[in-house]
């Protein structure tokens, strides 16, 4: 347990680190928060003359979590790309250590820019739009909103898993982010889909998170958004098995084989 | 005076053009950009007018999207040659060389401006066939001018943008935060009117927003005045190369004087 938790921790160092080398002020402030503001203002814009100002409203919750799980989509697929082209895929191999707590620590620094990518377009939009959102609910929504991106970040690790050999994962990633506006009820009400589109929808993480964190943003208790959350959690467990078993087994085919050129 | 030998000139032009197909038909990132983000976008758009009890606003998201696609593949790719050229070492190379680096970036941008109509081409058929909306071009051949003319405007803004990148190595992280301002202010699938009255004059400058203008104008009525969008993408196309060759002097003077460009 000890060990597990200090490779946790070393994976979080580890991802901060890279955050830092990555994301420097500069980058962060002068691209990365105007990027996100203004990509979920192009969509509440949209929902607005579409649908005035309730749905502008419905966009802007929407947005404002869809950004952060567009980001941890991308962040969880390059955890797993990484480690193959920084060279270290054969560390993970060779080392005795249990890779998972590691991974899992390496994924921390993305969360959290994930968190706060959310919260600054709430707090950019909501005023600058003249919503009206309350904000003790809007804090109670928090749970709800690191549920969602935790889930979204298991379909990410999914991507990452399976795209290691294929080398596509980016581009399913960034394809799959805009989709989920449609298909998981970003910009309009997941109801509003076709019945086809909807049972998609439903095997979608953030779906259900998301009607649970309008529920409560709206004032309902967390009782009566039970089972939307149960469901979120539920197909986050699911997504986060599948990734797990496809990067063993991913794993364990470059054990077989001895090479790594072909991951 | 310098001369000019038009047929050497043609020639670079169209190499560069040949290259960057060549390079665009194998990039992945590019067909996905070109291929499936009209659809998604479209899906977004149109999907989003229809719940909101608008169908009329069906062309307009459209025709609004397409041109985000247009927009998006240049932008993309003006930071792209520039981003291949510094990696594949050979951007020191094109610069020091006695040929114009403009006469280079000019072929490969139109390239991807040119390949980059198919999106409009997308965008409508998704229309069609996703949710089936009664859509025709009222003007067919002021339709295709306004596109030519737009296609043409956004290569010679992507040479503004591909001048300035030369002194960054971090041309791809700032299009990602200058795609969604410019389909904001140009209006592509979101009306003008709900933006503050003092963003127009930055509206006005975008060649997106008079080609929007254009294409809605040409494909929602025949025998519309269309001349005042003309003569502005035509402006602005000038604009656009003027400011483009101020900034490419400069650069270059900047690049030639450190002897290296490694310092950007």
């Amino acid at each position: 347990m000890r060990a597990n938790l200090r490779l946790f921790l070393g994976g979080v160092r580890t991802s901060w680190a890279m955050y830092l080398t990555w994301l420097s002020p500069a980058t962060y402030f002068g691209v990365r928060i105007p990027r996100m503001v203004l990509q979920s203002l192009f969509f509440v814009f949209l929902a607005k003359a579409a649908g005035g100002d309730t749905l502008a409203r419905f966009a802007l919750i929407g947005n404002a979590v869809q950004i952060a799980v567009f980001f941890v989509l991308q962040a969880m697929w390059e955890v797993f790309d990484n480690e193959k082209w920084n060279g270290t895929l054969q560390f993970l191999l060779a080392a005795p250590a249990n890779w998972l707590p590691m991974m899992l620590g390496k994924c921390m620094a993305s969360y959290g820019d994930a968190l706060v990518s959310t919260t600054l377009t709430f707090a950019v939009l909501i005023p600058a739009l003249r919503v009206q959102v309350d904000p003790i609910n809007l804090l109670r929504a928090v749970p709800l909103i690191l549920l969602t991106i935790a889930s979204a970040g298991a379909l990410g690790w999914l991507i990452g898993a399976i795209s290691l050999s294929i080398r596509w994962g980016h581009l399913i990633c960034n394809m799959l982010g805009y989709l989920m506006i449609v298909l998981c009820g970003i910009n309009f009400p997941f109801s509003a889909l076709p019945g086809a589109v909807q049972t998609l929808g439903d095997l979608l993480p953030v779906t259900h998170g998301l009607l649970a964190i309008r529920a409560v943003i709206d004032g309902a208790s967390y009782a009566s958004v039970l089972p939307w959350m149960g469901m979120e959690a539920l197909i986050a467990v699911a997504y986060a098995a599948l990734a797990w078993l496809a990067f063993a087994q991913r794993l364990r085919a470059t054990r077989q084989s001895g090479t790594f050129e072909q991951v | 005076m310098k001369r000019v030998n038009l047929g050497a000139t043609l020639r670079i032009f169209w190499d560069s053009c040949i290259l960057q197909s060549k390079e665009r038909a194998i990039s992945q990132y590019f067909m996905a950009t070109l291929l499936f983000q009209p659809v998604i976008f479209t899906l977004i758009s149109v999907g989003t007018y229809l719940y909101g009890r608008k169908p009329d606003f069906g062309l307009f998201a459209i025709t609004g999207t397409g041109l985000i696609s247009i927009w998006n593949n240049n932008l993309w790719t003006s930071a792209d040659i520039i981003y291949d050229e510094r990696r594949s070492g050979t951007l020191s190379l094109i610069l020091a060389s006695p040929t114009a680096f403009p006469i280079v970036l000019l072929g490969k941008s139109f390239t991807n401006a040119i390949t980059s109509i198919l999106a409009m081409g997308i965008t409508f058929a998704t229309g069609i066939i996703a949710f089936r909306l009664p859509i025709g071009i009222a003007d067919p051949v002021d339709f295709l001018i306004g596109l030519v003319l737009i296609v043409i405007s956004i290569t010679c803004l992507g040479l503004v943008l591909g001048s300035l990148f030369v002194l960054t190595r971090n041309a791809v992280e700032y299009v990602t935060v200058a795609n969604f301002p410019v389909y904001i202010l140009s209006g592509l699938s979101v009306p003008l009117t709900l933006l503050p009255l003092w963003t127009r004059p930055f509206s006005a400058v975008l060649a997106p927003t008079w080609g929007n203008i254009l294409l809605n104008q040409s494909a929602q009525q025949v025998g519309a005045n269309l001349l005042p969008g003309y003569l502005w993408l035509i402006g602005l196309s000038v604009l656009y190369l003027v400011a483009a060759g101020i900034l490419y002097k400069r650069v270059e003077y900047l690049a030639l004087r450190a002897g290296s460009l490694e310092q950007w």
